[in-house]
Formats: C-alpha cells, structure tokens, sequence
C-alpha cells in the first residue's frame, strides 16, 4: 500500500520576469552516510533555469546500488525583485552492498551550456540505523520530536479471535511532502481485516505539551490464530520533508501562515528524505476456556442468531427459503454456516451466504445471512428447531449459546411414494477413492509337486482301477450265486471236493489199527461222493464199469481213473480183511486217495 | 480277489487319494504364514523370499503363486506379478480375487492389446474347462466315480426290485458327472489344446520379424506384463504371438513361460 500525501508543495507568484542566465549545477546527496537495503537519494540541483535539454548523464553506481527512479521539481522565487528559479532532479538508489563509494560528476545541458557537478563520496554501512528519523546529518537535520509514527493496540491481552484494533498514527511539527509504507509489519498468525483510514484527515494533538498534527495512516484489526505471545513488527515508512537548507534550526511550516514562511525564513528549503519507524507491540494472546459448548464455532464477540422462513403454509415439493441470521460484533466474515437440525421429511440444498462487515472502534460487527432452500417431502406440522450458536463472550470469558426461535411450517399435499431405504436422503454411489489389489490368501493352502500330474500318482490309479476290479467280482459272485441256485450238476459239481476233504479228514481221525473198518469205511464213501457229486449220479448205485465209462467219456486220462478206482478196490478189500493193516499203509491209502480225487478235480473241474 | 476285500481296497484308495491333494508336506505351511505376516506389515520383499522357499522345495499351490503375485504388485514389478497371478489362475482358475488382481496390474501395464473375438464354442469349452479349481475338480470326479461304481456293484449282488431303479438313477447321474468333469480333469492335467503361453519381463522389447538382431527388421516393441503365446522355438529365440494376432521373434530370456 502506498499513500501520498498531497501536501502543498509549491508557491506560485504571478509574476514572471526576464530569467538570468548565469546557471549553476550541484550535486548533494540526501545522507552522506546510508545503511545497506535502504534508499538514499542523489538531488542534481541546476540554478538559474526551469529546464534542462536532454537527460543529464549519470554516474554507474551499479557496484554499490540499484536505480529506483526520478523525479524533478522547479521553483521559482522572488527576492527582493529578483527573480531566482531552479530546477531539482531527484535521482532514488537503494544501497547494496557495503563500503565507501564515489559518486562521479553530473553532466547536463541546460540553456545552451554544459554544466557538470562536483563528485561526491557515500558511505554504506551495514545494519540499519535504529530509533527516529534519519536523515541527512549536519545543519539539514529532523529530528526525532519533530517526526514520528506510533502503533498502538486496543487491548494487550486478548482470547484467540478476539479482534485487537491496532492504529498506526504519525505526529509531525515539520512540513511533510509525502509519505509511502516502506515496511509493512509481518501478521503471521493473525488473521487481518484491514480498516478503512480517513483519508487525509489530519488532527491537532498535543503531546508532551507540543502540539502536532496528527493522521491515522493505517488501521488494522488482527484476529489471533493461536494462542501466545504474539510480535507485530515496527511499521516504516519513508517521508519527504522540506528543511532550511541553510541558517536555522526552524522548519517551514505548510499549515500555517504561508506569508510568513514565505517573507519570513530562507525560501530556499530544500526536500530531503527521511525514514521513521513505529514501535513494535506484544500481543498476549490468551487460548480459548475449556468446555466448549458443541455448537462453539470459534467466534468471541456478541451474536444474536435469528431464523426466518418466507411461508408458513406450503405444498409438498415447493421450495422454502430459510434464513439464518447471524449479527453482532466478532469475526464474523470467518463464521462457518450453522448446523441445521432439519426434520426428516425435507430436502436440504446448501446455502447462499451473504455478509455485510462494518468496522468499529474496537474491532468489527456485522452480519451474515444463510439463505437455505429447503423442500418439504412430506406433509405435516412441522417444526424446525432453532439454530444455536455458541460464542465466548470475551468480557465475562464465559461461553454463551445465542438461539433462535423454532420455525413451525405447515406443509400440506399429498404423501409422497416412499421408495425404499431412500429415507429422505439423496443416495449416492460408492466411489473409489483409490484402485488397489485385493489382500492374500491367510489360510495354509494345500500344496502340491511342481508339474506333477495325477496320472503319474498310485492312488490315482487304485481310485480308478479297485472299483472295476470290484465290479468284475461283484458279476462272477453274482454268476456263481446263480448257478448254484438252479443247477443242481454244477452245484453238486462245486460241492464235491469241499465234502470229499471234510471225508477224508475224518478218516485220518480214525486211522488207528482199532478202527481200520471204519477209516476204510470213510474213504470210500469219501471217494463214491465224490464221484457221485462230479458225475451228478446217485452215489449208492455206483458201478465200478459205469464210473471207468463216464470217466472216460469225459476225458479223464486212464491212469486218474485206475488211481481212483484202485483206491476204492483197496477200500472194499481192506475193510473185511482178517488182519489188521499197519499204520503205514493206512497213510499210503488216505495219501493216494486225496490225490486220486485231486487229479479227478483238476480234469472235471 | 474275494468279495469282502473289495471295500476295504476302495477305501484305501480313497484315502490315498485324499492324503495326495490335501497336503504333501505340513512343513511348508510355516514358510506360508511367515511371508503373509511379513506381507502385512508392509515387508514384501521378506514376504517374497518366504513365499519362493515353498517354490524352492518343488510344491507349488494357486494360493502361494496368488500372493507371490501381490507382493510382486505391491513393489511394483508389473512383470513377475502378471506371471505369478497366470500360474496361480491355472491352479484356481474361477478365482475371483485373482481375476480382479490380474485386470488390475494388466490394466497398469504399458501395452493395451485388444484381444481378437474368440469363437463362441471355442469360449464354452474354455468356461468349461476352468470351472473349477483343480484339487475340488479331482475330488469331484473321484466321488461321481465311486458312487457310480458302488451302486452298479448294489445293482448286480441285490437285485431288489425296489432299489434297483432308484440305484440305476443314481449310476446315471454320477457317471455323468463322472465322465464330463473326468474329461475336463483329462483336459487340464494334460494340457490337450492348451498353447504354451508368457509372460514379457523386460521393460521393452523391440521383437524382430525374424530370429536376428538385425535393426532392419524391428518390427514393433512390447512392454514389461504382456501375455504372449509362444510359437516356434530356436535355440536362443521365440516366435511369440501376441492377443490381437501379431507375431514376431525376441530372445527367450527376455520372457518367462507361464
């Protein structure tokens, strides 16, 4: 921001005699000693013209500054009866690095003559000078009573968001010839509302029993962010002030009698500028009281809430208007909208918010209005509840909960189609907020060999061949179990030689010399079922030609027959035999007839 | 072979059967639940090494090549987890998680190939074919199987009037099941039909139109992901063909078959 201050800058006298035409340059410098970062000004001051031909040429001080700009200025004075005009270019630089530096000579033209300035030395210094106006040392000084800017705070200690009005205000005796805000203080941690100043508008003001004129050059309202102890930086600003150049210490004063400045002191005042900082201020910002109530939403002020609705009868599906108002003192521009307890049954669309701010003494007040759309869904009396808003009073440091009165609307109509689960709430979709794999497998797996097949297991092949062997013994169980269920032949044929060993075992029990007749006896009914049972005949009527016949005719070779046969010859011998047989024997008989009926079963089997 | 053997084999046949696809080997289930726990707090080059252990032993699984796939996902190499969620989908091909997986690295993938439309018998077979995951494939074919057979043997030893038709439905419906899913398995386990396939594993791979580094014949590039059919094979080239029917030649390290 850059205010100026259009003070008046110039005496005008009618008349305008013949110029002289001696003319003179000099060169001087507004300080001759100037920190680092700070201007200075190079003023080439032509005597005896009102302008110059061309741009005067310059001297590079490119090492030690940066050029910021020019301006020019002539005067014309009467004397006595003799008419005196100059001609002053100020040249602006701002100094860069540190160090002595020469300024070289000036050249110009001006009426027909070149004119060329003495050179000049600087001194840089780093650091910058602290406290009061600086300005150019020596006879042409100001000083620190004559100028200077205060800040001031409306209150030190402050809850956060508890505005603090701070006034930048400059006091001056001397004449100024504008003003522009070099340095803004920093407001990290405050949000600002700026303040409209009155522009222009100066005061009278005694202080320390001086008077001065005074003005407000800035006005800010700060509203904390957070809690502590808070720094505003000083305020600079840079002046441009007319001093005597020569003779006395006494200032021209452009408020008061110009004749008297003007017939009164040297009319050769000249401008120099100067640099005035304001003091820098604390802030303690004390953080919020605990137990904020729910519906707290940081302001500390004073306001009212008030709620409005445009009808209180209406048709389902017509649009309402809602107005919460929110008015009072506080930050309110940073006022987040209400929350709405709205009854089910409305639509709720989101608010239009307008806010009107003023400023005030000791911070801001004003209002801001939600307008809400609300479309009733359903009919019925319904009542909206009132809007509650807490805030911190920050005079009492208590928080208090302002509410408006509930709105009760009478909304008639027909009932609308419920759909299901809406509720009377927009449904939306899902969103993917991102795209992502799904997670791993957590349970143990089974595991199997790489590359192996099943064909290549034993079990594969016991599962599929066991129960077609299952199946081929499962037919012949069911054949045999056939058979021997309706023909007698091949039952009795499948009989024979299990009844013929259960025979034959009992005549090994009785063979013992006692009991020859009936272990003979055993055999040969062992040997005649048998027999009997293969050839499917009646085992009494067996005829020893009839048995070689049908043996033969089933192709019995001759030697099983003559075994067979000759057992039972030697059964019915030995059975009426007078002596008793040996032991031996009898074993030699049982041995031979077994494997007489053997032989006989491996061929008719 | 006597009758009263008969049930006792087919049991234990059974059971070694179930004692195949269950579990090989217990021991592996520890290296498993370490790479998932690694897995999940983020360590999924940990997980990794665990999860290759298993591999490393000669068992595989569709669930370890399923989270080998995510952990490669998760480091960002597109190439090794395309792999790793193909060799899983060919032990459980219907699974959900893995096709939603695998769309979504093949769709971070450098190369969108539309794939050419595919026949619809063609399709079926195919939809046929993965139905199931293998090991629930063998269980089902072994139980159609034996069902079939044990109420063929009730048929032929008790024939009573009563049971015997119920039982003839029974055989039928189980033989059927048998003998579809039984090709299916035949299919799969022997891979009829099933063209050899791969995947890219380098970030670009300029394919030539022959077996040769010749520059002249560079004829497209493909990119790190890609699934390919391989052709024909040389001793260090492959004619790979990619979905949309485009062939060419690249160096067999520069893929890895599925």
């Amino acid at each position: 921001m850059k205010t100026s201050y259009p003070l008046a800058t110039l005496l005008l006298i009618t008349a305008l005699p013949s110029l002289g035409s001696a003319q003179t340059a000099r060169a001087y410098l507004s300080q001759s000693e100037v920190a680092v970062n700070r201007q200075f000004v190079l003023n080439v001051e032509v005597i005896g013209t009102q302008q110059v031909e061309g741009n005067p040429t310059l001297p590079d001080l490119g090492t030690f500054a940066t050029y910021l700009g020019s301006s020019t200025s002539s005067s014309m004075q009467i004397v006595n009866g003799r008419t005196s005009t100059s001609l002053t270019i100020q040249y602006r630089y701002q100094a860069t690095e540190e160090g002595q530096f020469e300024i070289g000579p000036v050249s110009l033209t001006a009426g027909g003559q070149n004119l060329s300035t003495d050179p000049l030395t600087i001194q840089v210094v780093g650091g910058l000078p602290s406290g009061g106006p600086t300005g150019q040392p020596g006879t042409d000084t100001v000083e620190a009573e004559d100028l200077f800017v205060t800040a001031t705070a409306s209150k030190q200690r402050v809850f956060v968001n508890e505005p603090v009005v701070v006034e930048y205000r400059i006091f001056t005796r001397i004449r100024l010839e504008g003003l522009n805000l070099t340095e803004l203080p920093g407001t990290t941690g405050f949000w600002v509302e700026e303040l409209p100043t009155p522009q222009g508008q100066v005061e009278q003001i005694v202080r320390n029993n001086v008077q001065y004129r005074s003005s407000i050059i800035r006005r800010l309202a700060l509203f904390p962010t957070s809690a502590g102890s808070k720094n505003l930086d000083p305020l600079t600003l840079g002046a441009q002030v007319r001093v005597q150049r020569r003779g006395g210490n006494r200032f021209l004063d452009p408020f008061g009698d110009p004749f008297d400045s003007f017939f009164g002191r040297d009319p050769f005042g000249s401008r120099i500028p100067v640099t005035v900082s304001s003091n820098s201020l604390e802030i303690d910002v004390v953080p919020l009281p605990v137990a904020a109530p729910d519906s707290f939403a940081g302001l500390v002020g004073q306001i009212q809430v008030s709620t409005e609705i445009d009808r209180t009868e209406a048709n389902t599906n017509d649009a309402l208007t809602l107005r919460v108002e929110v008015a009072g003192t506080g930050n309110i521009r940073t006022l987040p909208e209400p929350e709405l307890d709205i009854p089910t049954g409305f639509e709720l669309y989101p608010p239009e918010i307008s806010e009107r701010v003023e400023p005030t003494q000791t911070g801001i007040r004003g209002h801001k209005a939600f307008e809400y759309v609300i479309v009733p869904r359903t009919p019925g009396e319904m009542t909206i509840p009132g809007v509650e808003m807490a805030y911190l009073d920050p005079e009492q440091g208590i928080y208090l909960v302002a509410a408006a009165e509930p709105v009760v609307v009478n909304i008639s109509g027909p009932a609308p189609v419920v759909e299901s689960g809406s509720n009377g709430r927009v449904r939306t979709g899902i969103d993917l907020q991102r795209q992502d794999i799904r997670f791993i497998r957590v349970a143990a797996p089974s595991f199997r060999v790489v590359g192996s097949s099943l064909f290549h297991t034993f079990a594969f092949w016991i599962v599929l061949l066991t129960p077609l062997l299952a199946v081929a013994g499962a037919i012949a169980a069911r054949r045999h179990r056939d058979r021997l269920a309706g023909d007698v032949a091949y039952a009795r044929k499948r009989r024979a030689s299990r009844v013929a060993r259960q025979r034959l075992a009992q005549a090994e029990a009785l063979r013992s010399p006692e009991q020859h007749r009936e272990f003979h006896d055993e055999i040969s009914r062992a040997m005649h079922g048998f027999l009997g049972d293969k050839l499917n005949v009646a085992e009494a009527g067996l005829i020893h030609d009839e048995v070689r016949a049908a043996l033969t005719a089933q192709q019995v070779p001759t030697a099983t027959i003559d075994a067979c046969l000759n057992c039972l010859e030697a059964c019915d011998r030995e059975r009426f035999a007078p002596n008793k047989p040996d032991i031996a024997a009898m074993q030699a008989l049982l041995t031979r007839s077994a494997q007489a009926m053997s032989a006989l079963d491996q061929t008719l089997s | 072979m006597n009758r009263r053997a008969l049930p006792t084999a087919t049991a234990a046949g059974v059971l070694s059967l179930a004692l195949f696809i269950t579990d090989v080997c217990k021991a592996q289930s520890a290296f498993f639940d370490e790479g998932n726990q690694r897995y999940q707090a983020g360590d999924f080059e940990g997980a990794l090494e665990q999860y290759q252990q298993i591999l490393g032993q000669g068992l595989e699984s569709g669930e370890v090549y399923y989270n080998i796939g995510n952990a490669y996902f998760k480091i960002g190499r597109l190439g090794p987890a395309i792999l790793s969620y193909e060799r899983a989908r060919q032990l459980m091909p219907n699974d959900s998680d893995l096709l939603a997986n695998l769309e979504l690295a093949r769709s971070m993938t450098t190369d969108d190939i539309p794939p050419r439309p595919e026949f619809w018998l063609f399709r079926a077979v195919g939809w046929w074919v993965e139905l199931l995951p293998q090991s629930a494939l063998a269980w089902l074919v072994a139980l159609a199987y034996l069902v079939t057979i044990a109420a063929i043997i009730i048929v032929i030893l008790k024939p009573t009037e009563s049971l015997v038709t119920w039982l003839r439905r029974v055989a039928l419906v189980a033989g059927t099941v048998s003998l579809v899913f039984g090709l299916n398995l035949m299919i799969r386990e022997l891979s009829i039909g099933a063209t050899e396939a791969a995947v890219i594993m380098d970030e670009e791979v300029i394919v030539q139109s022959a077996p040769s580094d010749d520059s002249e014949l560079q004829i497209f590039a493909v990119h790190e992901g890609t699934k390919v059919s391989i052709g024909r094979q040389s001793d260090t080239w492959v004619e790979i063909v990619l979905e949309d029917g485009k062939v060419g030649w690249i160096r067999a390290e520069q893929l890895e078959p599925i």
